[in-house]
């Protein structure tokens, strides 16, 4: 038969019987006659008759698939039981007496188990999650820093280390300062009114002081550290660039005093560390 | 003595029983090509990654201090340790490459097709945590990459509303990528990751063998069958297809070790450049590109100007994946019998695929951003459209045998 092989016909068994195979019955049927398969003798040796079988019973199967079950005809059963396969919607549910057990009372039971257990989980659980806080060590050394200013020259930026994260020091000249005003149109909120900033509207430089800017060398799209550009020249990625700062990860710009441009995808403007100068000292990382 | 050591254990557990049915004897489809390759070269480089895995944890160093000088180490001190690290992460790059070829097979073949829903799912989530495993993998040697490649990913936590910011407190355990972090991703990269995934490989292929492997020609060869209910359109898995895999198996191995001993890192797609350097988390480099793996997704999140829109979009990018059995409404499996529409569909797909690749490995331009914007609406619609173009479209009829 191998040959010339039918769809779901072959040769099983010692009587030489052709038998229909089909391995994978829809979900449907499956649900139905209990098993995702069927195999079962057509009783006959002749091809013919066994291709005229097999086509009743796919479409039995077919018919199967696509009614109701309460809708079937007897003559599908029929066809069914002909090959001893039972096409009866499973009535095991049926079986278990209603009365004897109280099911309500099993439900709560069950429930009352599952929540405590539940509860149970998240207990277990809070050392295995708060162990991945930061640990009291990692919390000291993350304290504040003191930089002497005074040696900046005016233009110059320094970068300093606090919780180990880059912090940009800005001395600005006037020119520059007053420069700030021409980039205002260009930018996504230049009064820092979307973030919470307790130093906004002090000065222009958006510090305690007026000539310097601190801020989070850390960009507010995903972290990268901003280059200072403080030159006003065209540059690749602005050619009316008017000096600040490039995120080259992602090409965020902000302007000489952090204030990021319209356009970017840096969310928000570059943030300002607690701060405060004593004199030429400032501390980065304690409110004064 | 051995068939009587062999009976007695099998009384006890069916271990040839368990073989002849998932290995030896396990019937798969006799026409095949060579795209159904990749799941075998796949595993292969499993096994490559957990040994050389398993002898780079000895002399790695997993502080802050040590990490990047054991690294060192390993490549100049320990005997043959340049060859196990170059294997490792050679190896890593070329999982991806099967991997994402294998996945394309199965984009193409159709292979995720009723009933193989399944084994689609658990493939798909061997992939994301196979891209959780690289990631984390690559943040070890604490390299300048590795710290701000980490730095970035770490950060789209942040930007998930309210928890954002303490979420990424946590992942860190520092308000840096510290000693605490390299740990701790340490731990997870070795143990519970591979477990993991060494789990997902095990279901995958008990799913595989339950509903039968495919074939380019969407042939259904379960059918038509024999008396003992093997397909008469399949061989054994034994000889017919292991020893047809073992020239593919050599060439697999040739390229790796081209790869291996003469670019190593792949200029720079594969071992970043600047990740020669140790972490220094106050300068970033100049230029941050993702290992070419990753590329598409990181094009997909600089192309939006907003870091949730932007991780939104990635996640989705790969979560449209895990559904693509529920989008395809085509009557057919293969490409081969399914329409034109579907044809010029997975043509646009591998182009935007690649295009986007492409730019999330070079700096931003004004032309990148405006084709990876492009590139990133072609990437959705061919999953999105997918349910219309695989109905309306007039496919070819599938022939009954293979």
């Amino acid at each position: 038969m191998s040959e010339t092989a039918e769809k779901y016909l072959t040769l099983r068994g010692a009587n030489s019987d052709i038998y229909f195979f089909q391995k994978r019955v829809s979900e449907r049927v499956a649900s139905i006659i209990g098993t995702n398969f069927v195999k079962t003798s057509l009783k006959t040796k002749v091809l013919d008759e066994a291709i005229s079988s097999r086509d009743m019973l796919i479409n039995a199967l077919n018919e199967l698939e696509n009614t109701d079950i309460s809708d079937i005809g007897e003559h599908f059963l029929n066809v069914f039981e002909d090959f001893g396969i039972s096409a009866k919607p499973s009535d095991i549910d049926d079986e278990i007496p209603s009365d004897s057990a109280d099911q309500g009372r099993r439900k709560v039971l069950i429930g009352l188990t599952a929540g405590f257990a539940a509860a149970g989980v998240g207990f277990a659980a809070t050392p295995f999650i708060t162990a991945w806080n930061p640990s009291a060590r990692a919390k000291a050394i993350g304290s504040a820093v003191k930089v002497d200013v005074s040696k900046m020259m005016i233009g110059q930026q320094i970068q300093v280390s606090w919780r180990k994260q880059p912090i940009l020091i800005i001395r600005h000249s006037q020119s520059a300062l007053s420069g700030l005003s021409a980039v205002t149109s260009k930018l996504a909120d230049p009064n820092s009114d979307n973030i919470d900033e307790p130093y906004k509207n002090i000065n222009s430089t958006r510090s305690l002081s007026s000539e310097y800017s601190v801020l989070s060398g850390v960009c507010t799209h995903l972290g990268c550290s901003p280059k200072y550009y403080p030159e006003v020249e065209p540059k690749p990625w602005d050619s009316t660039w008017a000096g600040g700062f490039f995120c080259p990860c992602h090409g965020s710009m902000f302007d000489l005093v952090g204030r990021v441009y319209k356009g970017v995808p840096a969310p928000t403007n570059l943030t300002v560390p607690p701060h405060f100068f004593e004199g030429s000292v400032l501390t980065i990382g304690e409110e004064g | 003595m051995v068939t009587k050591v062999l009976n007695w254990i099998n009384y006890r557990l069916p271990i040839v029983n368990t073989f002849e049915r998932h290995l030896s004897k396990h019937p798969v489809p006799k026409k095949v090509n060579f795209w159904y390759l990749f799941g075998a070269l796949a595993s292969i480089v499993l096994i490559l990654q957990i040994v050389t895995g398993i002898w780079l944890m000895m002399p790695y160093s997993n502080t802050e201090e040590g990490a990047f000088a054991s690294i060192e180490y390993i490549m100049r001190d320990v005997d043959y340790g340049w060859i196990i690290r170059y294997m490792h992460t050679t190896g890593a790059s070329m999982f991806f490459a099967i991997v994402y070829l294998h996945m394309f097979r199965g984009l193409l073949y159709g292979s995720y097709k009723k009933p193989k829903e399944l084994v689609w799912i658990f493939g798909m989530t061997i992939y994301l945590v196979m891209m959780a495993e690289g990631f984390l993998g690559y943040v070890l040697p604490y390299g300048q990459m590795s710290y701000w490649g980490a730095q970035v990913i770490i950060s789209l936590f942040g930007a998930i509303p309210y928890i954002g910011e303490s979420l990424e407190v946590w992942v860190r355990g520092d308000y840096y990528i510290s000693g605490i972090t390299i740990s701790r991703f340490f731990a997870l990269h070795v143990v519970a990751l591979p477990l993991i995934l060494i789990a997902l490989v095990f279901l995958h292929l008990v799913a595989l063998h339950e509903v039968g492997a495919g074939n380019p020609e969407g042939v259904d060869i379960e059918e038509f069958i024999d008396e003992d209910g093997v397909p008469l359109d399949s061989v054994p898995f034994f000889p017919y297809k292991v020893l047809s895999a073992m020239p593919a198996i050599g060439v697999f191995g040739l390229v790796f070790c081209i790869i291996m001993f003469f670019f190593p890192e792949g200029g720079g797609y594969f071992l970043e450049l600047a990740n020669f350097e140790e972490a220094n988390p106050l300068v970033t480099p100049e230029h941050i590109a993702p290992v070419w793996y990753y590329a598409p997704y990181y094009t997909m999140l600089r192309a939006i100007p907003d870091p949730l829109g932007g991780l939104i979009v990635m996640a989705a990018a790969v979560a449209i994946l895990f559904v693509v059995p529920w989008l395809d409404r085509s009557n057919v499996a293969s490409i081969r019998y399914k329409g034109i529409l579907s044809k010029i569909a997975i043509v646009l797909f591998v182009v935007s695929f690649i295009t986007l690749g492409y730019l999330g490995t070079v700096t931003v331009t004004e032309t990148g951003k405006i084709m990876s914007v492009i590139c990133t609406v072609m990437y959705f619609s061919f999953f999105l459209l997918m349910p219309i173009y695989t109905s309306i479209e007039k496919t070819y009829e599938v022939p009954e045998r293979l």
